[in-house]
């Protein structure tokens, strides 16, 4: 019989009803951030009007904790022992968004030049690469149980086939930012599984000597975000050296990978949501503006706030103060999943549970610090808050996961 | 603690540490750049429309425009919103009739990303403005020209604007609030694409200048102009002056100083031409200071109109006030009249010691010698006249001839307004009426009450129909008689103070003469100064023979167009 509160059932409770309480606080702050963007109405011929997307997050965060449930209702070995099959499903679908360049697939849209959602019925729509992260983490933790697996060099070669396939379908999205994040995921998972230090610093070696190739074969506006993080001005509202010199010296701005004139633009142009984005951000002082308050809540002045930046919205409005609260309860959330980790004696669990432990923690510096322009702007949303189904119900599903191996610890 | 709880607290510190780092920035941010970036945003959202008002129009005495304000358009592109530069050139190339090319190398070129300047004041018909308007990253500027139809004929007293639309000389100068108007203000919020959201609030609407219509008429203005700028240029001089007044009112019909400048195009114009010599320029003005200290010893009863003054043939000494000569030869006894017809210093410096020094500052101060005569003109000067305590010898016996006093051509003139004008007070002005936007009157200048008598008539008609009179028929101003009226006046030959040697140069002088005419009933005052005329042209330097002729010129070209 299918019982509802399995989930309350087993080990440690303490520790994951603080992880559940914790989650339950991001998904409330990110529905009220996703409220609070939708006033004005936005029109910018959207099917769904942005006044109703707070109800849409409700409704996947609801999907969510059914997939939370769902998740404590079988022994999580078996997810390990069907692993196989689902790492096989997400490839054949990442491969079918690959396939859309070449052939149009009448059920896979293409928004802003990327091909990342697959439609299903008329509205619905998921993006493979959100449950692409999960599905990772839990097949290579299954593969990682034996320690012979990775220990030596050509063992490790495998893992390289088995991350670099998906890698290179998500690349060709193109997803960048999905790439760069699943890559410290790999590494931290090879590290806590044993892996020897000196193998993954060689890996760490040969990355940084491909940069340079995959600079070049980098999209100019990808070139110009990571170029951006240098460009913007200095805390002190002083130009960059870097913009400074770029507009002087042709090599510099080439080394930069942009021309001059967009340098020379970047304000209006591609540093244009960096700096709205801190502005956004730092107006909103030390208590903020106040819910539903301030200009960056009611005009339009920062694309994107809903998802991508709704940091800068949680500050701007409840300040610093509103950004220390979220910072913590994703601190706390992130010490209770490294706790799992550890407690638990299965070693395919304890990876699993450190994987999403790092994969929450990766998403959430990144995101942050982009808004606050320590690093360029990817499409990583913020876990729990931003606006995003697929995300929402893939991030409390994988909380799902951590509660039912912390039960069994 | 076992490995896996090591590897554990290694990752929680590794991520606890990042964390921290972004509360760090979040802090600096939020908390320590706050007031930066508060202010920063808020410029950012905002924007201020300014709405420039019309300035107001400087007309002449006979509604004809002396300056004028139209609005041009200047077309710019905002480079850094432009995506598309190859479309939007096309586009904009296809309005304004210019190669795309063209547009595009002034585009990239710009060194204002958010201005670059394509056409500048251009006139658009409200077709093409609507249609450029439509283009992202193009947008109109109006701005208001200001035009000055008699250019650098009526330079000084019109003025000229700066940049910023703000009167900088002459009456755009002086009336620069009335002329301004209002500037209109609203302030709006703007989007992520700079489209206005909201208004914020309309502080103001914009209010049109009014207009000034001067006593100055153009064409005496443009008489005046030509004949003095025709003498300036064939004797080299340093600067001259010149202007036309009605005595009866003292409103200014003409004013000249030279050298001159283009009130639209100020490049080249130095100080000695944007000054208005009349006003800022105090000189020892020499024998035509005669007539006014005769004037006033006439009426004081120092001397009688008939008598006679023995002129010491030329050489006059004594203690207490040096030595005094003639300009040109000795005389004998010379009539009162005769003394300024011929221009006697010794007889003016006799006529100056019977006076004494209280009355003959008291006269002098009368004609508003060391005083502004209250012109609406920006930067006129006091001039100079020595305090009685401080006056010697030396200075009773020369005053009357126009030495150790400075005084500005205005002064002149108007002291010659009051004697032409039966002694009574007259006061140089230059606005005639002010008209607001909407036509209605604001201010209209009245004429004097007629109160104050400096001397009396019978003195004044003395002076001008004797004295003046004979100066023009016999005495040294010939040059200035014209056959269909009777001129009067007095020429002046002025020294110019040396001030490094303390004496007085030999070689410059001011050549001046100040009339008017007819004798019976004065109807205009010439005042003509010629400052430093070239005396090695061996063309002549004096009063007589270089203002003279201009003054005859002025006064001719005036009565014809007057009509009197």
């Amino acid at each position: 019989m299918f019982d509802i509160f399995e989930f309350l059932k087993g080990k440690s409770l303490s520790t994951r009803l603080v992880m559940l309480v914790c989650v339950i606080g991001l998904v409330t702050i990110g529905v009220m951030m996703i409220y609070a963007s939708g006033n004005p109405p936005q029109t910018d011929g959207q099917t769904i009007s942005a006044c109703n997307l707070w109800k849409k997050q409700c409704i996947f965060a609801g999907l969510g904790f059914i997939g939370f449930i769902i998740m404590n209702s079988f022994h999580y070995r078996r997810l390990g022992g069907a692993s196989f099959w689902l790492y096989m499903i997400i490839l054949l679908l990442l491969f079918l968004l690959v396939l859309d360049k070449f052939v149009n697939i009448p059920f896979i849209p293409v928004k802003h030049g990327a091909r990342r959602w697959i439609t299903i019925g008329t509205i619905t729509q998921f993006q493979p690469s959100e449950f692409f992260k999960i599905i990772y983490i839990i097949a290579l933790s299954w593969h990682l149980r034996y320690r012979s697996n990775f220990r030596s060099f050509p063992m490790l070669l495998p893992l390289f086939i088995l991350t670099f396939i998906p890698m290179v379908l998500i690349l060709f999205e193109p997803d960048l930012g999905t790439v760069m994040l699943m890559m410290p995921v790999f590494l931290s998972m090879l590290f806590i599984a044993g892996a020897k230090v000196k193998h993954l610093a060689a890996i760490v070696f040969l990355a940084i000597l491909a940069f340079p190739i995959l600079w070049i074969g980098m999209h100019d506006y990808q070139r110009m975000r990571v170029s951006s993080v240098l460009l913007q001005n200095k805390v002190d509202g002083s130009e960059s050296w870097f913009k400074a010199r770029a507009q002087k010296h042709p090599l510099l701005a080439k080394a930069l990978g942009v021309s001059r004139q967009r340098i020379r633009n970047w304000e209006m142009g591609d540093g244009f949501q960096l700096t709205r984005s801190k502005l956004a951000i730092a107006s909103g002082g030390a208590y903020g503006q106040g819910f539903r308050e301030g200009p960056f809540i009611k005009y339009k002045f920062l694309p994107d706030r809903h998802n991508d930046f709704i940091f800068a919205l949680v500050a701007h409005q409840w300040g610093f103060a509103g950004g220390l609260l979220l910072i913590g309860l994703y601190a706390l959330l992130i010490a209770c999943a490294i706790d799992i980790a550890a407690a638990s004696s299965d070693l395919f669990a304890s990876y699993t549970a450190a994987g999403i432990a790092v994969l929450l923690a990766i998403q959430i510096l990144a995101n942050i610090s982009m808004t606050i322009g320590l690093m360029p702007i990817t499409g990583i949303t913020l876990p729990f808050v931003s606006y995003g189904g697929s995300s929402l119900l893939v991030n409390i599903t994988a909380v799902g996961l951590l509660n039912n191996i912390a039960r069994r610890s | 603690m076992n490995m896996r709880n090591k590897t554990a607290l290694l990752l929680l510190l590794i991520i606890a540490a990042a964390l921290l780092g972004i509360g760090v920035r979040c802090f600096y941010l939020q908390y320590y750049k706050a007031d930066y970036y508060h202010e920063a945003s808020v410029k950012s959202q905002k924007s201020s429309f300014f709405e420039r008002p019309r300035r107001g129009s400087i007309l002449d005495c006979r509604g004809r425009t002396l300056a004028a304000s139209y609005k041009v358009d200047t077309v710019f592109a905002e480079a850094r919103i432009i995506n598309d530069l190859k479309k939007t050139t096309e586009s904009l190339a296809a309005i304004i009739d210019m190669d795309p090319v063209e547009i595009s190398k002034l585009i990239l070129t710009a060194r204002n990303p958010g201005y670059a300047p394509i056409v500048t004041d251009a006139k658009l018909t409200d077709e093409q403005r609507n249609q450029i308007r439509r283009i992202r990253g193009i947008g109109i500027e109006s701005r208001w020209k200001r035009i000055y139809p008699l250019s650098n004929a009526a330079a000084q007293v019109v003025g000229f604007i700066g940049t910023d639309e703000h009167g900088l000389a002459g009456i755009e100068q002086q009336y620069n609030k009335t002329l301004a108007g209002s500037v209109g203000q609203s302030s709006f919020f703007s989007d992520a694409a700079r489209r206005p959201v909201r208004l914020e609030q309309c502080q103001s609407f914009a209010q049109d200048g009014a207009d000034i219509i001067l006593t100055l008429d153009a064409t005496i203005q443009q008489f005046t102009h030509k004949a003095l700028l025709k003498q300036f240029q064939e004797y080299e001089a340093e600067s001259a002056v010149a202007t036309v007044l009605d005595p009866c009112t003292g409103a200014v019909l003409s004013m000249v100083s030279l050298p001159d400048f283009n009130p639209a195009d100020l490049s080249g114009a130095d100080a000695n031409s944007l000054g208005n010599h009349l006003l800022s320029d105090p000189y020892e003005p020499g024998s035509i200071f005669k007539p006014i200290v005769a004037a006033w010893a006439v009426e004081t009863n120092s001397i009688d109109p008939n008598e006679t003054i023995f002129c010491e043939d030329g050489h006059y000494r004594g203690k207490g006030f040096g030595s005094i000569g003639e300009y040109r030869q000795g005389f004998g006894n010379l009539k009162i009249s005769e003394i300024i017809a011929h221009s006697s210093n010794i007889g003016m410096a006799k006529i100056g010691q019977k006076m004494g020094t209280q009355k003959l500052y008291e006269g002098v101060t009368l004609f508003g010698f060391g005083q502004k005569t209250g012109i609406d003109l920006p930067g006129e000067e006091y001039g100079f006249i020595r305090k009685p305590d401080k006056w010697t010898g030396y200075s009773v016996a020369r005053v009357p001839f126009g030495h150790e006093v400075l005084v500005t051509a205005i002064q002149m003139a108007r002291a010659f307004c009051i004697l032409a004008n039966d002694g009574r007070v007259v006061n140089p002005h230059l606005v005639k009426a002010i008209v607001s936007d909407t036509g209605k009157k604001l201010k209209i200048t009245e004429p004097m009450p007629t109160g104050g008598f400096v001397v009396s008539k019978n003195t004044a008609r003395w002076i001008i129909r004797q004295a003046m009179r004979e100066v023009v028929t016999d005495g040294t101003g010939k040059k200035a008689a014209l056959d269909k009226w009777e001129v009067w006046g007095k020429t002046g030959t002025a020294n110019i103070a040396d001030r490094t040697s303390g004496g007085y140069d030999e070689e410059n002088y001011v050549a001046s003469f100040i009339g008017g005419a007819p004798a019976q009933r004065p109807a205009v005052v010439v005042l003509v100064s010629i400052r430093k005329p070239n005396k090695k042209l061996s063309k002549g330097y004096t009063g007589g023979s270089v203002a003279a002729p201009v003054a005859a010129e002025i006064l001719k070209n005036t009565l014809n167009y007057l009509e009197i």
